[in-house]
């Protein structure tokens, strides 16, 4: 662990432009020292969410992922207060909702749209009337209104099934129909509670793209949650790591994923590349047994595991590594992935030649914008499970 | 067995049977206008739900409960003096209708209720995250979304009060009930007796059918 912690600390002077929080003015929903703790008569209080600050910036995609009961509904749910925080206070473009009268939260919650894993359909009503939907909460004059729901289908994708019902849709449809009735009263909020968790991943990434594009067309700030990386990967240019009511970290999904510093985000990024990227088959390090008791010339062998991020992941590294370096490059395991905008490659290696030549190696890539992570055996081993 | 005495009393058949079928409606009616509010309080004052209230939920479930726990003919001997109360006699279909609402309506709320507890907690979110106030969400939500429930709930009381208003008559006087106690049994006319039976069991076939249509209808899910 240790081992670890140095390589990413020494690698922290790369590529990478770590954007800032946004400023009070830039952020559209603040997280004040917020936390919730369920009181149950009869029942031990639990504590989901413990002090979360949080800054999301008007016109992102901001992305919360963990696992199941890490808090992250209770999360999403106080941005339009179907949760109350229990401390610290949420402000949504400066307000606290929280503070408003009935009315006025009704007014605010219609400009923050949801959306919902099992989608929450009305099955009563045909898609054109789910849509219509919140015009009719919000008194919008039938004509009209109508005009809108084309309009909104239009969007999704869905106006050859305006009459169906939604026991008659595919998952992917229902989850448009649930998109369709969140955008209908132009919100400026577009929350998601693992909306696309009951889909396949060819819907999902559909959908995914479809969120994407309304966030470019319309500039709607979209809060996500998820406990899929791919999720994340795919639209999110900020993302929180949420684990027992605490978020762990935070940051673009370049750096909490190119580099992830808590056992939390390592295991997601673990998940993510279809396998642990690192080497399984990698032998101890230290001095290979081989060519033990040699001269003052030992051969030694590392297994590092490489993370290259943007730029860095499109250039030939590698090869001007073993060019220039007299080492052995045992290419164990590597993946290239894209995240929204930037190549993000992981490959492991297994690195043999004279200790001088190692260690050369190894600043030549953390020169070269890479990010090197020293695999011990214990810590392959920590990578793989889980 | 011949049916002479139904041929004699043909008349009085038929205006039994309208009699039955006048006091299954109007029952039904009011039990449907009492049951389907009281379904929507019990359900919405209950815990964690759109209006939770505590003692409003227990004292009505209570009174739910007791009159659901009264043997029908004995609620038939209390609403007596009520009938005199409120139409000024305790005879006749009308008198034998307050009876048999004060024995439906909490049976059909319970049936509401439970309709309407099947609608999940997902879409009242929903509703409540677009902005819906209360009202709208019993309105909008609630009482659509659990309409086919409340639709085979009306048929299952339609069919319950078939039953009722047969024994209500008994009491009060009117319908095929009493046709078939006086004049068919007490009066040793079998045919009567009957052509009642087959009567009563008639207009339940025709609720069941009627019931199961419409609900087949409005159901889309
Ligand atoms: N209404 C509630 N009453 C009591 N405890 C609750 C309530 N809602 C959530 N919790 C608890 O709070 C914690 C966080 O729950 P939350 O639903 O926010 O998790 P989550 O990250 O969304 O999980 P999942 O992925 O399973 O949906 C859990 O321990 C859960 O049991
Ligand atoms: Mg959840």
């Amino acid at each position: 662990m240790t081992g670890t912690e140095k390589s990413w600390r020494e690698g922290g002077t790369l590529a990478i432009i770590p954007t800032p929080d946004p400023t009070p003015e830039e952020a559209i929903i603040r997280f004040e020292n917020v936390g919730k703790t369920y009181e149950r008569r009869g029942q031990k209080p639990v504590e989901a969410l413990k002090d979360i600050q949080l800054s999301i910036r008007r016109g992102e995609i901001f992305g919360v992922i963990g696992y199941s009961g890490a808090g992250k509904s209770t999360l999403i749910r106080m941005i339009n207060l179907l949760e109350r925080p229990t401390r610290g206070r949420v402000l949504v473009d400066g307000v606290d909702l929280a503070t408003l009268s009935p009315e006025a939260l009704r007014k605010k919650r219609m400009k923050i749209g949801m959306i919902f894993q099992h989608f929450n359909l009305l099955w009563s009503r045909t898609v054109f009337e789910n849509v219509r939907f919140p015009l009719e909460l919000a008194g919008w004059p039938k004509d009209k209104a109508a005009r809108r729901v084309r309009e909104l289908l239009a969007i999704v994708g869905l106006t050859h099934r305006i009459d169906a019902y939604p026991a008659q849709l595919s998952g992917g449809e229902k989850q448009r129909v649930g998109i369709a009735r969140a955008l209908a009263n132009e919100p400026d909020i577009l929350l998601s509670d693992e909306a696309t968790s009951a889909l396949d991943p060819k819907t999902t990434d559909d959908i995914l793209a479809l969120l994407e594009s309304i966030n470019r067309r319309f500039g709607i700030t979209i809060v996500l949650i998820t406990h899929e990386m791919r999720v994340v990967e795919k639209i999110c240019d900020r993302v929180a790591v949420l684990d027992g009511g605490v978020i762990r970290e935070m940051g673009t999904v370049a750096e909490v994923f190119g580099r992830p510093r808590s056992a939390i985000a390592r295991k997601f990024v673990a998940e993510a590349l279809s396998e642990a990227a690192t080497g399984e088959a990698a032998p101890p390090d230290g001095v290979d047994d081989a060519h033990a008791g040699g001269a003052s010339e030992a051969i030694a062998a590392k297994t590092l595991r490489l993370v290259f991020i943007g730029e860095v992941a499109e250039q030939p590294i590698i090869q001007r590594l073993i060019r220039s370096h007299d080492v052995e490059v045992n290419i164990i395991r590597g993946e290239i992935k894209r995240l929204k905008r930037t190549p993000f490659g992981t490959l492991t290696v297994r690195l043999r030649g004279r200790e001088e030549a190692l260690d050369s190696a190894r600043d030549f890539l953390l020169g070269a914008g890479v990010i090197v992570e020293e695999l011990a055996r214990g810590d392959a081993r920590a990578d793989q499970t889980r | 067995m011949t049916f002479d005495n139904v041929v004699h009393n043909f008349d009085r058949i038929v205006q039994a049977t309208i009699e039955s079928i006048y006091m299954v409606f109007f029952s039904l009616f009011f039990a449907v206008l009492i049951g389907v509010p009281l379904g929507v309080l019990l359900i919405i004052t209950g815990p964690g739900h759109l209006w939770p209230k505590r003692w409003l939920h227990e004292a009505l479930g209570m009174v739910v409960n007791i009159f659901r726990s009264v043997p029908y003919i004995v609620l038939i001997l209390w609403t007596i003096p009520v009938s005199r109360a409120l139409i000024g006699t305790s005879y006749g279909t009308n008198a034998a209708i307050i009876s048999l609402v004060a024995g439906s309506s909490p049976f059909f709320a319970r049936l509401a209720e439970s309709a309407m507890r099947e609608v999940g907690r997902g879409v009242i979110e929903a509703a409540q995250a677009m902005g819906a106030r209360t009202i709208d969400i019993i309105w909008k939500v609630l009482l659509p979304e659990s309409f086919p429930g409340i639709i085979s709930g009306i048929t299952v009381t339609a069919v319950a009060l078939v039953s009722y208003s047969a024994m209500a008559g008994l009491v009060a006087g009117g319908g095929l009930g009493a046709m078939a106690w006086n004049d068919g049994y007490n009066s040793f006319k079998n045919d009567i007796l009957f052509v009642a039976t087959v009567l009563l069991i008639i207009i339940v076939q025709v609720i069941q059918w009627i019931g199961d249509r419409l609900v087949r209808r409005v159901d889309k899910r």
